[in-house]
């Protein structure tokens, strides 16, 4: 059996691979990667563990009430709006209030590969294909009596579309390999971050199937137009994480102002992390504007920043004090504040941060060590960061 | 917890080492007989598969992690039954 095998047969499974005899450097991108994935779906399921439409802004009150309206009709409805601002949330929260007794199963669209998608959707017949060993149902069957959340809709490739169209027509499936037409009863709800109109006039997507993907449209505005509801997700997610004991955190006043006036382009899913990040690194305590990340307080116009830990930026001391500086001190200053941007842009994937840095892996994994035991020991920063 | 299944107890034990030198702690060993004990039970972050299983089919490891948590992720190190 070869790996692309084992990848066919369990599309779920996060499959890495390393050759022997192993080396640090692929064992640590390895490790990277896997530490990446995991905190992505921490986060993920911070935002799906509850399906309650946080936030007072008049756009979310009248998602909640097309949400109630919609719910115990049958319609296809299409949820869009940028990645991160819980489209997922809408979805469940749709098959909670529909009554409908069967599943809730979600599908990635442009998770899975182009090739392994149909069967993904609609299941394979023994011998559909190498390594299909047995029969095997699909997404739209094991949501059968329930709702099939479709996400990332705009990225479905175009033969997968006219395939989709057949079943939203007809309600019924084939599988791969298979010559029976099989009944569905789901109840479909799609997503997607994309324009689909003009994915429609570049000819990405399918006129007819938005048509009948859109009979009951849902968007869902972008956290930087409602920063009314920054305060109630902040407390909701602080509250959750206290409840699971991970820390209490409380946010000062300045700082909540701060986040309101940050552009969140990651919307809702950036926000959790940053308070999943503030847990970790001021456990039991208050954040002030002055804890917050460059590129979150860089946005809030009119915040004065100052940090008294790490003392002036680099940039805004031009020209030697009268009083003289501690140029070893200062010049570890400048590279912890570098290696922190770098490991922030690069999600604490030390490879790409390290490729940002213009320096080798290991080097930066050995000064990141070095930081930590300074931390640990004050006494030694002074001499050795 | 990392989990590391490999039929020579050596070699698990090698890899072992190497994990927590890249500062991962909680890093378990198991024969391929006994990993289902091992794993069943905890937080599953990774399994990393040994070169040699034994008589232990890798499909059977693949599909089990996956019965234990879908979202472990699983690393195959050069594994003979995938050459």
């Amino acid at each position: 059996m070869r790996l692309d095998t084992l990848r066919s047969k369990y599309p779920w499974a996060r499959l890495h691979e390393l050759s022997s005899p192993v080396s640090f450097d692929a064992l640590g991108e390895v490790l990277d990667e896997i530490n990446a994935a995991h905190r992505q779906s921490r986060h993920d399921s911070a935002l799906k563990a509850s399906s309650r439409l946080i936030g007072d802004s008049v756009d979310m009150k009248l998602v909640r009430q097309l949400i109630d309206k919609v719910a115990s009709s049958p319609a296809t409805v299409l949820v869009t709006g940028e990645s991160g601002t819980g489209k997922e949330v809408i979805a469940r929260r749709i098959h909670e209030l529909s009554g409908r007794k069967g599943p809730f199963v979600a599908v990635n669209c442009g998770a899975i590969p182009e090739h392994l998608l149909e069967s993904e959707l609609f299941g394979h017949e023994k011998g559909a294909f190498t390594g299909a060993d047995k029969a095997r149902a699909g997404r739209f069957e094991q949501a059968s009596g329930g709702t099939f959340f479709l996400d990332e809709i705009g990225d479905m490739p175009s033969v997968m579309q006219v395939k989709l169209l057949r079943v939203l027509e007809e309600r019924v499936v084939e599988r791969v390999g298979g010559t029976k037409s099989i009944p569905v009863d789901v109840r479909l709800i799609a997503a997607t971050h994309r324009d689909l109109p003009s994915r429609i006039e570049s000819g990405d997507f399918r006129e007819d199937l938005y048509y009948r993907l859109s009979v009951f449209p849902i968007d869902v505005t972008p956290l930087r137009e409602r920063p009314d509801d920054i305060q109630p997700l902040i407390k909701e997610f602080t509250d959750r994480l206290r409840d699971e004991g991970a820390g209490n955190l409380h946010l000062t006043r300045d700082a909540i102002k701060a986040l309101e006036a940050y552009t969140w382009p990651g919307n809702v899913r950036e926000l959790v992390n940053l308070i999943e990040r503030l847990v970790v690194t001021k456990p039991n305590g208050v954040v002030d504007v002055k804890d917050l990340p460059g590129s979150v307080v860089g946005d809030a116009a009119g915040i004065e920043i100052v940090d008294a830990e790490l003392g002036p930026a680099p940039d805004e001391v031009a020209t030697l004090p009268a009083e003289g500086i501690d140029l070893k001190a200062y010049l570890a200053r400048i590279e912890k504040n570098l290696i922190d941007q770098a490991l922030e842009e690069s999600n604490g994937v030390v490879q790409h941060a390290a490729k940002k840095l213009g320096i080798g892996r290991t080097t930066l994994v050995e000064k990141m060590r070095r930081m930590r035991s300074a931390r640990l020991d004050p006494a030694k920063s002074r001499s050795t960061v | 917890m990392i989990l590391v299944v490999d039929s020579k107890a050596a070699v698990a034990e090698r890899l072992k080492s190497m994990i927590e030198f890249m500062d991962t702690p909680a890093v378990v060993t198991a024969a391929p007989g006994d990993w289902r004990e091992q794993a069943e039970g905890e937080r599953l972050d990774a399994v990393f598969i040994g070169p040699d299983l034994g008589d232990t089919d890798i499909a059977d490891v693949v599909n089990g992690v996956g019965e234990i948590d879908p979202n472990a992720s699983i690393v195959i190190v050069d594994n003979a039954a995938l050459r």
